[in-house]
């Protein structure tokens, strides 16, 4: 018969004496989880049904786009013009993304928790619109690497490569300014509700009302006006950005780019700004 | 050192309602129970504590730090427990707990390490694999004790940490936090409405009514000198208390029972046996009679204490 050796030891409390990183460790530390929790990561399978399935989305479209490309022997679209047709992904997913970052935790009333730690409501905000940004760029952004990888490997010299390279840098740049603009506003809708659902209607509504009114005004306009018609809309200002750098894209804007930068900043900045106010008045 | 420390300190919310008025305290480590009703400022005076509100006028501070001047400080030092429910309900316990750990500071492997360790030590084992939004009312009380103390502050703050419990959950969440207070080595500052439960476990208590300072003071001095022998005869109740009477003794008849005031000391006893064997009465019972907290209030036998320290 064998003698029981083990033993469970209780071994009480003990006292923590390791390290105590910072403020900066502690937005970090938020800005990770909040990037997982945008992908569902680390959460059911529920969670994970609608930012992948954007993702497959974007991802499958992009694939036959690669396939024709690669049979064409040349790319059949450019990155930036792939960016303005799929910028209703960039909505689709900031309405699953936001609500699940910023909506969930004024549900759960979860705030007082952050705010009792070292993580000051601009932390917060902060934290949660650099995860948003993020999540979304990456997730849009997979679509433009796959056509860049189908053609590249395709690609006869180094040098043919090199400029494929620079011209998916500069699609991926112009996904992160749409993406950039974009998420302020839905960062702002998704704080003004705790529902979910809600925000995502929310979200989806500012983009279904403000690209019409865009559209309208730049088909009777003429002249300035028409170069003006972009900034209603959220979307078609970062198209104007486009046009400003590129010369090229769905909206003429004149000589307007400045006033599309501008208007561009401000919407970031006074998202941020009334989120943050916004927090302000949440309980603690 | 001294816990928390406050001269003075008035909050006044812009509305014109006063939340605090003129409070000056200091509190010695241990358990300490802050009590009051509902709207008595208990609430407001926390949120000074950890440095999300500014104070009005007056000065506070908290384990020697000044949370309007240090806030980040002061916060990696000290745990809250929320009075609401503010559980995301579609994350593990474990990953919560992780996660807050991480918010205030510890790294990686230590903040998984520390939140299995605090999970274990209020009683959640491998339920902290499970959704939260799966829990009863007791194990989500539980779940917000754990991400309180999971960075091993040294003040632990608890907003009424029984609500909703049933009474075997309110003596559960007592008795933790009395281990807690005592073996842990954590000072806590324990906010309730119901005094009758919390004296139970603290060893001083400050009183808050109406933003005001109704008394704050050690347990033991609130109860020990206001203590009451009681004594209980078969017969010849009034004898004794002439025979008392006789020896100095101030006693009152109270029925079936003699009352006597406890002395400082032990010779109260000695007095009334004394008394008893002279007279050869028939003792049935002498009892200590622990005086209870909320008996001093309604009373009204609190001292003036108006622009006075106390210490506690």
């Amino acid at each position: 018969m064998s003698e029981q050796t083990s033993v469970i030891h209780d071994i009480g409390y003990q006292r923590y004496s390791g390290p105590r990183l910072g403020r900066g460790y502690a937005v970090r530390s938020l800005y990770e989880h909040s990037l997982r929790t945008a992908f569902g990561v680390g959460r059911g399978m529920k969670s994970k049904i609608f930012p992948w399935g954007v993702v497959g989305v974007a991802s499958l479209i992009t694939v036959i786009i690669a396939a024709v490309s690669s049979t064409a022997g040349q790319r059949v679209i450019s990155y930036v013009n792939l960016v303005d047709q799929m910028s209703v992904l960039i909505i689709i997913f900031l309405a699953v993304a936001a609500p699940e970052l910023i909506s969930r935790d004024l549900r759960a009333k979860v705030l007082p928790l952050y705010f009792a730690r070292p993580v000051g409501r601009f932390d917060y905000v902060g934290a949660k619109f650099a995860a948003l940004v993020a999540s979304t760029w990456m997730a849009v952004g997979l679509p433009l690497v796959i056509v860049f990888a189908a053609v590249a490997f395709d690609a006869d010299t180094v040098g043919d490569a090199w400029k494929e390279f620079t011209l998916l840098l500069g699609g991926l740049a112009y996904v992160l300014v749409l993406v950039l603009i974009n998420a302020a506003v839905a960062m702002l809708v998704a704080a003004c509700t705790g529902r979910r659902a809600f925000a995502a209607g929310g979200i989806v509504g500012v983009y279904l009302v403000t690209l019409p009114v865009s559209v309208v005004l730049s088909e009777i306009g003429t002249g300035a006006a028409q170069n003006l018609s972009g900034l209603p809309s959220p979307t078609m200002t970062g198209a104007g950005l486009r046009y400003w750098v590129t010369g090229d894209g769905p909206i003429d804007i004149g000589g307007f780019g400045w006033l599309y930068l501008l208007v561009s900043l401000v919407l970031v900045a006074g998202s941020i700004a009334v989120t943050h106010a916004r927090y302000r008045r949440v309980d603690s | 050192m001294t816990l928390i420390e406050t001269t003075a300190l008035t909050k006044r919310y812009p509305a014109g309602v006063v939340a605090l008025s003129d409070l000056t305290l200091a509190v010695q480590p241990g358990i300490v129970a802050l009590v009051g009703a509902n709207g008595a400022g208990k609430s407001t005076f926390i949120k000074i504590i950890l440095g999300l509100l500014p104070a009005t006028s007056g000065t506070v501070r908290v384990l020697g730090l000044d949370p309007a001047a240090e806030p980040d400080r002061v916060r990696s030092r000290v745990g809250y427990m929320p009075e609401h429910d503010c559980l995301p309900p579609e994350q593990s316990a474990a990953e919560l707990v992780t996660h807050l750990a991480r918010i205030s500071g510890l790294p990686r492997t230590a903040a998984r390490e520390r939140a299995s360790e605090t999970l274990r030590h209020v009683g959640l084992y491998e339920e902290r694999y499970r959704q939260i939004g799966g829990y009863s009312t007791g194990m989500k009380q539980r779940v917000k004790l754990a991400q309180a103390m999971v960075h091993d502050p040294d003040l632990l703050l608890l907003d009424e940490p029984t609500n909703g419990l049933d009474p075997a959950g309110r003596d559960a969440m007592l008795d933790l936090i009395h281990r807690i207070g005592t073996e842990f080595g954590i000072s806590i500052v324990v906010c309730s409405h119901l005094l009758g439960e919390i004296e139970r476990i603290c060893t001083s208590l400050i009183a808050i009514d109406g933003g005001k300072l109704l008394r704050a003071d050690t347990v033991a001095a609130m109860t020990t000198d206001r203590d009451v022998l009681l004594v209980e005869v078969d017969e010849g109740a009034d004898t004794l208390v002439a025979a008392l009477a006789e020896r100095g003794v101030a006693a009152r008849r109270d029925g079936h029972t003699v009352l006597v005031p406890a002395g400082a000391d032990e010779s109260t006893y000695d007095v009334i046996l004394d008394a008893v064997v002279a007279a050869g009465l028939p003792l049935h019972r002498l009892d200590r009679q622990r005086r209870r907290l909320s008996e001093l209030f309604t009373n009204n036998q609190a001292p003036e204490i108006k622009g006075s320290v106390l210490h506690v």
